[in-house]
């Protein structure tokens, strides 16, 4: 902190982004900034300026193979591109002549030369319409930075010296590679949310993150020491002995239960009288096949396909997307593969609709509403997924359906987007199965109506707790009124459940409640036998089911059916865990 | 000294990848090689002189060769721009 007198434990109340806990002295880490006036202070000789300039670009060059190489091996190709044409501007002759020419002529220092030239080059990209070439600004002024910081001998920004806690206004995905990863022990940011890139690359490197909302990386200064819960969002600064170490203990417990469960993770999650429930996991990245297979999974029970249209300058053409599906579907090895289309809102994918605001966007236009106005964006991806369907077990998922009149108008696309790939010869194969998302009150009461439409349904907690309570759980005044534990919500989950009974079709549940301990035995109670969570969380979730009965779950379920209020079901049911599976008490401490 | 138009007909654009795959062949050649778009004249030689370009797809470009292997040049750039850069 700023003021030493403030050392006292202060604790904050952020948003959890990628799981796990950190305890350890704070980086923070400030975007670099020199003034012209520093830059161009020390022009020396043209020769030596020359040389000095020669050595600052062969050190980026070495910096960015090394980038391109830990990002390769983390996420495989996807963003490896950033650095493939850092690498190329910095071998472009005709680039590096004009550079030296600016120091030849006039004898400018080699900082100026770089700072001049790059700024124009950067200058010219900003100004572009076009949002990919635009962007390519954003990689030029980074390797101008990165050429300076090299240049003034400046290496304080990405150098770590021992585990710390970066803590940062916000992270790209380049300065993120920079960090030796080694030496993360976490990443507090200002900004982000749980699909930003920092938490999504956070995850994918496992390393707890948490988003703090305010501006703590003005407050918190480097070597404070903090802790942050990647579980509970929970973030400490200047913490006391005691807390220090009651979170050091719940570290320890959580990585010797992380370790305990991989070990004995098992094939399958088959219940003590012998029941088995299905465990799919939840991903956005093609990498993350590995996890899914690592952890025994059933198969991807939801590719979220978000990531993908936001992740690049542009939106994804039929080709790249066909090309990711197809590599998730064959490394699945024929295991089963749900595809949930855009879930975005217009804004997010359409330049023209970038700085409208809605009034409502979680009543908006957004998903499936969006995807049915917009065939240009929507039909590339069917297609996309068809065509990739010849290699696996793929199916579709709808997010945000409310009514039968919607399904119909995809299927329509569907036996368009087919007939077209079939008259060019693609044989694309004919059962391809379709379910919806149940995660508006709508969907959860027509669920009966719907599911004689489709294939499946899948039980979206979050936003059917969110439409059910009417609860924006990022407003902080009403956050606590945001529970799945609801009888409303627990009601309108059951109704899903029994419109699949009746029409013979599976229903999973593919939100946060499915991966709540406490949230298993009523879920299995009420019939649900799938569940898709985030893989890491498969070992966990299967020693669960392991320990339990689905006849007692069955009975918990008509017991807390009685009830009146959240807190008691809640209640009832972290009693019944306890009970059950003793080993995992301690989880709800930090929940 | 040849001239051309060649039209962008890959999928993205002259991006970061078909643009390298276009200067690693303009640089093979002995010949000066210009590009025109939209006002601007970059050397085909320059990733981030050919990026500057933003040539987006369908759009097309006027190249300008001038040396010894102009002919063998113009054949080679001329396949690349109908092959779409090699990009799928």
């Amino acid at each position: 902190m700023k003021n030493k007198d403030q050392s006292k434990q202060i604790i904050i109340e952020g948003q959890a982004s990628a799981p796990g806990i950190a305890v350890g002295p704070a980086f923070v880490f400030k975007p670099f900034s020199l003034n012209l006036t520093e830059i161009n202070s020390s022009a020396d000789s043209v020769a030596s300026e020359i040389e000095l300039f020669e050595s600052a670009r062969l050190k980026v060059l070495d910096q960015l193979y090394f980038a391109q190489k830990q990002s390769s091996e983390a996420y495989g190709d996807e963003f490896t591109e950033i650095f493939e044409s850092q690498i190329a501007f910095l071998k472009d002759k005709i680039l590096l002549d004009e550079i030296e020419t600016v120091m030849k002529n006039g004898g400018n220092s080699a900082g100026y030369a770089v700072y001049t030239i790059l700024s124009k080059k950067s200058e010219h990209f900003i100004n572009l319409e076009n949002t990919y070439f635009r962007e390519r600004a954003f990689d030029i002024i980074d390797l101008k930075q990165k050429l300076l910081l090299a240049l003034f001998d400046i290496q304080i920004d990405y150098q770590l010296t021992h585990p710390s806690i970066v803590v940062a206004e916000s992270l790209s995905p380049a300065d993120t590679v920079n960090f030796n990863r080694n030496l993360i022990l976490g990443f507090l940011t200002d900004r982000g949310g749980e699909t930003s890139h920092s938490a999504i690359l956070a995850r994918g490197l496992k390393i707890p993150s948490v988003v703090n909302g305010k501006k703590l990386s003005e407050v918190i200064s480097t070597n404070d020491p903090l802790i942050i819960d990647g579980f509970a969002g929970t973030i400490i600064i200047n913490p006391d002995e005691e807390t220090r170490k009651k979170y050091l203990n719940l570290k320890f417990k959580h990585e010797q239960q992380d370790a305990a469960l991989i070990a004995a993770n098992p094939a399958e999650a088959i219940t003590k009288d012998n029941i088995k429930i299905d465990i799919y996991a939840n991903i956005e990245f093609a990498s993350e096949v590995s996890d899914v297979m690592e952890f025994k999974a059933d198969g991807v029970g939801l590719f979220r396909t978000e990531t993908l249209f936001l992740e690049g300058k542009s939106i994804p053409g039929e080709e790249h997307q066909y090309k990711v599906y197809k590599k998730i579907a064959k490394g699945l090895k024929n295991k089963a593969f749900v595809i949930r289309t855009i879930d975005l809102g217009g804004d997010k994918l359409l330049e023209a609709y970038k700085d409208e605001s809605e009034q409502n966007p979680f009543l908006g236009w957004r998903a499936i509403r969006f995807c049915l106005d917009n065939p240009n964006i929507f039909k590339p991806q069917i297609k996309a997924i068809l065509k990739a369907s010849r290699y696996g077990d793929i199916r579709i998922l709808l997010p945000m359906v409310n009514t039968v009149g919607e399904i119909l108008q995809v299927k329509e696309i569907i036996s368009e987007v087919r007939h077209e790939l079939n008259t060019a010869g693609a044989n694309v194969p004919e059962s391809l199965k379709l379910g919806v998302m149940v995660e508006t009150p709508a969907a959860a009461i027509m669920a009966s109506t719907l599911a004689k439409y489709v294939d499946f349904l899948s039980i979206g907690s979050n936003d059917l707790t969110q439409y059910t309570l009417a609860v924006d759980r990022t407003n902080a005044k009403i956050a606590q009124n945001y529970c799945s534990f609801e009888p409303a919500v627990i009601r309108l989950m059951h109704g899903a459940v029994n419109a699949g009974i009746a029409n013979n079709i599976p229903v999973s549940i593919c939100g946060e409640f499915a991966a709540v301990p406490a949230a298993l035995p009523i879920l299995l109670g009420m019939g649900i036998r799938n569940l898709s969570v985030t893989p890491t969380l498969i070992p966990l979730l299967k020693k669960i089911i392991g320990s339990l009965q689905v006849n007692s779950c069955i009975k918990l379920y008509d017991k807390i059916q009685a009830f009146h209020h959240a807190s008691e079901i809640q209640a009832e049911c972290e009693q019944f865990i306890n009970n059950h599976v003793p080993e995992i008490s301690f989880l709800k401490e930090d929940a | 000294m040849i001239e051309e138009t060649l039209q962008i007909k890959n999928k993205h654009g002259l991006h970061a990848r078909p643009a390298a795959h276009l200067v690693k062949i303009a640089g093979r050649f002995k010949s000066e090689i210009k590009i025109f778009k939209d006002g601007l004249e970059v050397n085909a030689k320059s990733i981030m002189g050919v990026m500057m370009l933003a040539a987006e797809p369908g759009s097309e470009v006027l190249v300008q060769i001038d040396g010894e292997d102009e002919k063998q040049a113009i054949d080679e750039l001329k396949e690349l721009f109908e092959k779409k850069f090699y990009e799928e």
